[in-house]
């Protein structure tokens, strides 16, 4: 088998794409608000929250 | 990728032991208790270096433990990592160089085994016990699900189609919160409705009692100055009268003393000798009337005996008219002089009533009289007072009146050229004021505490309000925030499937065609519900119609293919954990057979208890006495 790139999990993908548009958001508040929804998706996918 | 030997030192029951591992299939085989799943553990344990781990490993009172594994990487790099255990806790890892920080250590294992974290790599490297039987029991779609969910959510006990519904429940609660929200602001904008425009009223008649209170200020202010005013005209009008009552009392005083006690004593002295020398002079005239008498009759006597003088001389006649004579004289020049000195006196009487005139007539006592009359005068204008405190209070009232005066110039000079009548009348046209504003300012002040209590309600109404806005916001955010994660999620997730299915399908296929020895070489995974299909000739063929064989050679190669996808293509080697443990014998023969053809290119390590499986592969026995016997 030739060798692959490792599939990424899906906290790892949902971090990247919420860092991404935490970085590209000019708006003070509306990146709170990514921030925050990095946060809780976070918390969420590695079960720290029900 | 392949382990090599791993050295166990003071880890649970093993004092000192050492074991390889070839390519291939690799049977470690002994009964309950001699050590596989400590072996195992060491294993993973020696990748993760999780601490959780440690205090199970440690073998009870030893002085020292360690693990040490030795593995060769896919481009044949032979790596050797140590664990110390105890008495201290440290790692090191050699190859051409020797590494001790963990966290470098830690970044090379990553890259040599895809993770180091442990529940990743039992998901792509181990089968655990029986879990063969138990897929076995499940339906492909089922397998595939389950390993998504493993590969994609990188965990077992939180997928992330859990997480989806945690937050699509969660957006529901929410909407409902909100809903609820809403009814409770609109009922509290409706109870605002009848308190419209309180502040602006509220403000308008505070600004409204504020001015009354400036004005009243100001007109209490000028009423103090019109007071001090007129406190200033009366305190002047005071220090003249005053001062007149000093010039009255001084008038009088010098009048006292101005009466002439001494002259009109003299007067009287004098009038009395004037009198007796008035009285001598009378005496002195009867005496010369009465001697010029007898000297007449001398003279008559006389004349003839004057006669017979003549003819001779008669002695005694004539020296009785010559004492007459003398006597008469003496009488006359006394007279004379007594005259001249009562004139003298009426000179000096006249002379002193010409210095006392308004005196005049008067006597001493009369004069006493008077002193003591202006005495009770001046007494009755002292007021009590003497005269130097009648003066000292003069000069305090002026001091008094100029600091008035000052204080009146300086805020109401024009005050100090009204006339005192007009200032009368203009103080009291402010009284008027004063009164009608101090009216003015109790009404609004009435008006004021129920505007107040009206806005005091309103106020809390709108308290409430903004509790709920803030509520409403805090849950608007969380909706926004949940919604937000939600649709990212489903994006990612969307997106990882539909990069994973395909790699999914095609490593897959690679593995079974291998497996199958080219019997079947493509699957497919159905995206709707996960169903796998096997292609054969014209068709796709839906895994339930399969024999066990061919689905068992399909679920190694699932799992094989997503333990490829996991490590990054790595080809970890497979760890079987009693995965057999209730098969057949048929069973156990066919799944010999695909672990055989997975051993051509994977090495297999396959802890068992099943002495039947030693014959397949390289055994490494074990005994309950923890003694190994490796047979080549």
């Amino acid at each position: 088998m030739e060798p692959s790139e490792g599939i990424k999990t899906v906290t790892e993908a949902f971090k990247e794409k919420m860092t991404e548009q935490i970085e590209n958001e000019p708006d003070e508040k509306r990146r709170e608000i990514l921030v925050k929804a990095l946060n809780r998706g976070i918390e969420l996918l590695e079960g720290e929250v029900i | 990728m392949k382990f090599l030997t791993i050295t166990l030192k003071g880890v649970r029951n093993f004092e000192e032991k050492t074991i390889e591992f070839q390519d291939g299939l690799n049977i470690v085989c002994g009964p309950n208790e001699s050590g596989k799943t400590t072996i195992l553990d060491s294993l993973l344990f020696c990748i993760t270096g999780d601490p959780r781990e440690l205090n199970s490993l440690i073998q009870w009172k030893t002085e020292h433990s360690s693990i040490n594994v030795q593995y060769e990487t896919e481009t044949t790099q032979v790596y050797t990592l140590t664990r110390t255990l105890y008495p201290e806790q440290k790692a090191k890892l050699e190859n051409s160089v020797i590494m001790e920080d963990t966290d470098a250590i830690s970044t090379v294992l990553q890259e040599h085994f895809g993770s180091t974290n442990k529940m990743i790599l039992e998901n792509s490297s181990v089968v655990k016990h029986n879990e063969m039987e138990v897929l076995r029991k499940m339906d492909s779609k089922e397998i595939v699900k389950e390993q998504m969910q493993v590969a994609l959510s990188g965990s077992v006990e939180r997928s992330t189609e859990d997480v989806i519904r945690v937050l699509e429940r969660s957006i529901a609660d929410l909407d409902l919160s909100l809903r609820e929200v809403e009814y409770k602001r609109e009922d509290l904008e409706r109870r605002l409705n009848p308190y419209a425009g309180i502040d602006e009223e509220y403000s308008n008649l505070t600004n409204k009692i504020k001015v009354y209170q400036n004005d009243l200020k100001d007109y209490q202010e000028k009423y103090e100055a019109y007071t001090s005013r007129i406190l200033y005209g009366d305190l002047t009008r005071d220090i003249k009268e005053t001062c007149k009552r000093l010039e009255h009392i001084e008038d009088i005083e010098s009048y006292s003393a101005a009466i002439p006690f001494g002259e009109v004593a003299e007067i009287e002295t004098l009038q009395m000798e004037l009198k007796r020398k008035e009285e001598g002079i009378e005496s002195l005239i009867s005496l010369i009337k009465e001697r010029e008498k007898e000297l007449g009759k001398a003279r008559e006597g006389g004349f003839f005996t004057w006669v017979k003088s003549l003819f001779g001389k008669d002695v005694h006649a004539e020296k009785r008219i010559s004492t007459q004579e003398d006597l008469l004289k003496s009488y006359k020049e006394d007279q004379y002089k007594l005259e001249r000195e009562a004139e003298k006196i009426r000179a000096r009487i006249k002379e002193l009533n010409n210095q006392t005139s308004s005196y005049k007539g008067m006597r001493p006592e009369e004069l006493n009289h008077i002193k003591e009359r202006n005495q009770r005068k001046v007494e009755e204008l002292l007021q009590g007072l003497t005269k130097e405190e009648l003066v000292n209070s003069i000069y305090k009232k002026k001091d008094d009146a100029d600091k008035l005066r000052s204080a009146i110039f300086r805020k109401h000079p024009e005050l100090l050229e009204k006339e005192d009548q007009l200032i009368h009348h203009e103080k009291g046209n402010l009284e008027g004021k004063i009164g009608i504003l101090e009216k003015e300012i109790e009404d609004a002040q009435l008006m004021l505490e129920d505007v107040t209590k009206r806005k005091q309600e309103k106020d809390r109404i709108q308290e409430e309000l903004n509790r709920i806005n803030a509520q409403k916001e805090e849950l608007d955010t969380k909706k926004a925030v949940d919604q937000l994660v939600l649709d990212t999620i489903r994006s990612v997730y969307t997106d990882l499937k539909d990069l994973f299915i395909p790699q999914l399908e095609e490593k897959t296929g690679q593995i079974l065609q291998k497996i199958t020895r080219g019997k079947y070489n493509k699957i497919s995974i159905r995206r709707e519900d996960l169903a796998v299909f096997v292609e054969v000739p014209d068709r796709m063929l839906n895994v339930a119609l399969l024999s066990q064989g061919t689905k068992d050679q399909l679920y190694f190669s699932l799992r094989i293919a997503l333990s490829e996808l996991l490590s990054g293509g790595r080809n970890l080697p497979l760890l079987f954990d009693e995965s057999f443990y209730t098969s057949d014998e048929k069973r156990l023969r066919e799944t010999i057979a695909v672990l055989q053809e997975i051993a051509q290119t994977t090495q297999v390590i396959l802890f068992t208890h099943n002495e039947d499986f030693l014959e397949y592969g390289t055994p490494i026995i074990l005994t309950p006495e923890r003694e190994f016997h490796q047979l080549y």
